[in-house]
């Protein structure tokens, strides 16, 4: 088993390993899940990426933060109805927020992931290590990992520009920290709604209702959401759980 | 390959087998063997530890994550016949059966109490989330820990 670890103490270094084809290594937890073997493996330990930093209209996340720091983050609770933090709880335990970071949940996306979903709900934009900048939905509208070729993501950077959206985020699970069934999320902008699903396909899906008629746009909707085979429950029972779950998610003024 | 690391509040130069050896792993080889292995897979939180004051699953972690870092385990609070506060609460409770989750469930504790040493009922389940029982039905444990947060209130 060939195994070789890096671990670069600034950006230009591992711009070097990443053309070498290393593989980032940000809070290990998929790696290991995985039981990779024959690795390069690029430790972005020491790149001082797990800020969080509040600008006037945007608040930008290093790609190295955890999950628990940014449950830490007084003024991230807040914003948007405290829609962050409900989604950032349904990510695993205490202990497995104490370790996933912001990258991470990203790249190694899974069905169960929930940061991508609040990204592209949010209006986010993923930058890299090559200085490049892509809207959430274009960057989630294929495999992270395809975009990312000899690339990294260093920062998110959710804006803040309306003052008064509100949103909340629930999650349908077999117990409390199990992977989801089912997760949505749902972000108030005036009159209109967006609303996202997780954990139904690899990459999240949004939509867009308007809040004169809820009900009626949600029945409409949930037909259209693509759902995989998943052994647990079948296609239906999620369906259902999905349209029950969007009802609830909306938030009331 | 060796990292230093200060456990239990020792400072030690040790020597990784492999640089993908997990924390639990390098533990259990130098014999901190209440770090427990249960799942492997970050499920179960029989093998927490703390890093720099914070739980996590020990399975998931590398050790060469622990370069420079002050690791905690059970071994690291309290000894027989001197019992760390929450270790007595957890006895005094009946929170412990088989024991395997109790050195988890007791750090977990411990990383909330210090930060936080009047938890709710919900800030206790949220703290002890990751670490699962499957003797006890987890009452006594919740009141061990509010035993717990008493009497180090009393203290200070």
């Amino acid at each position: 088993m060939a195994i070789e670890i890096s671990i670069p103490t600034n950006i230009s270094q591992a711009k070097k390993y990443l053309k070498k084809k290393f593989t980032p290594l940000a809070g290990g937890t998929t790696l290991l899940l995985h039981r990779q073997k024959n690795i390069q493996l690029l430790d972005l330990n020491k790149l001082n990426l797990s800020y969080i930093k509040f600008q006037k209209n945007s608040v930008r996340l290093g790609a190295m933060a955890t999950i628990s720091g940014l449950l830490e983050e007084k003024k991230l609770n807040k914003i948007f109805g405290g829609l962050i933090p409900q989604a950032l709880l349904t990510i695993g335990s205490t202990l497995n927020r104490n370790m996933i970071t912001v990258g991470g949940n990203i790249v190694g996306i899974h069905s169960w992931s929930v940061l991508p979903g609040l990204l592209l709900l949010l209006d986010a934009k993923i930058k890299t290590i090559q200085k490049k900048s892509y809207p959430a939905k274009k960057f989630f509208s294929q495999s992270p990992k395809k975009i990312l070729q000899n690339d990294l993501i260093t920062e998110i950077e959710i804006p803040l520009i309306q003052k008064n959206a509100i949103g909340g985020w629930q999650k349908m699970s077999l117990t409390e920290t199990d992977y989801p069934l089912v997760s949505v999320g749902a972000l108030k902008l005036d009159k209109n709604i967006r609303l996202v699903a997780v954990a139904l396909t690899l990459l999240p899906q949004l939509f867009e209702v308007n809040s004169d008629n809820i009900p009626d746009e949600i029945d409409a909707i949930v037909p259209r959401v693509k759902i995989s085979h998943d052994i647990r429950v079948s296609i239906e029972y999620k369906r259902e759980i999905l349209k029950a779950l969007f009802m609830d998610v909306i938030p009331t003024d | 390959m060796k990292i230093i690391v200060t456990i239990n509040d020792e400072k030690k130069e040790l020597t990784l087998v492999h640089p993908l050896e997990t924390l639990l792993d390098f533990l259990r080889r130098h014999y901190y063997l209440g770090v427990k292995d249960g799942c492997r897979d970050g499920q179960c939180g029989a093998c927490t530890v703390l890093v720099d004051g914070r739980p996590i699953s020990s399975c998931l972690y590398l050790a060469i994550r622990a370069e420079g870092k002050h690791i905690t385990t059970i071994e690291g609070l309290g000894k027989p016949g001197n019992l760390n506060i929450i270790q007595q609460a957890f006895l005094e409770t009946g929170a412990v059966q088989c024991g395997y989750c109790t050195p988890g469930m007791i750090l977990s504790t411990k990383a909330l109490l210090d930060k936080n040493s009047q938890p709710t009922e919900e800030e206790i389940k949220t703290a002890l989330d990751g670490n699962l029982c499957r003797c006890t039905g987890y009452v006594k444990i919740i009141e061990a820990v509010k035993l717990a947060a008493t009497k180090i209130r009393q203290e200070r």
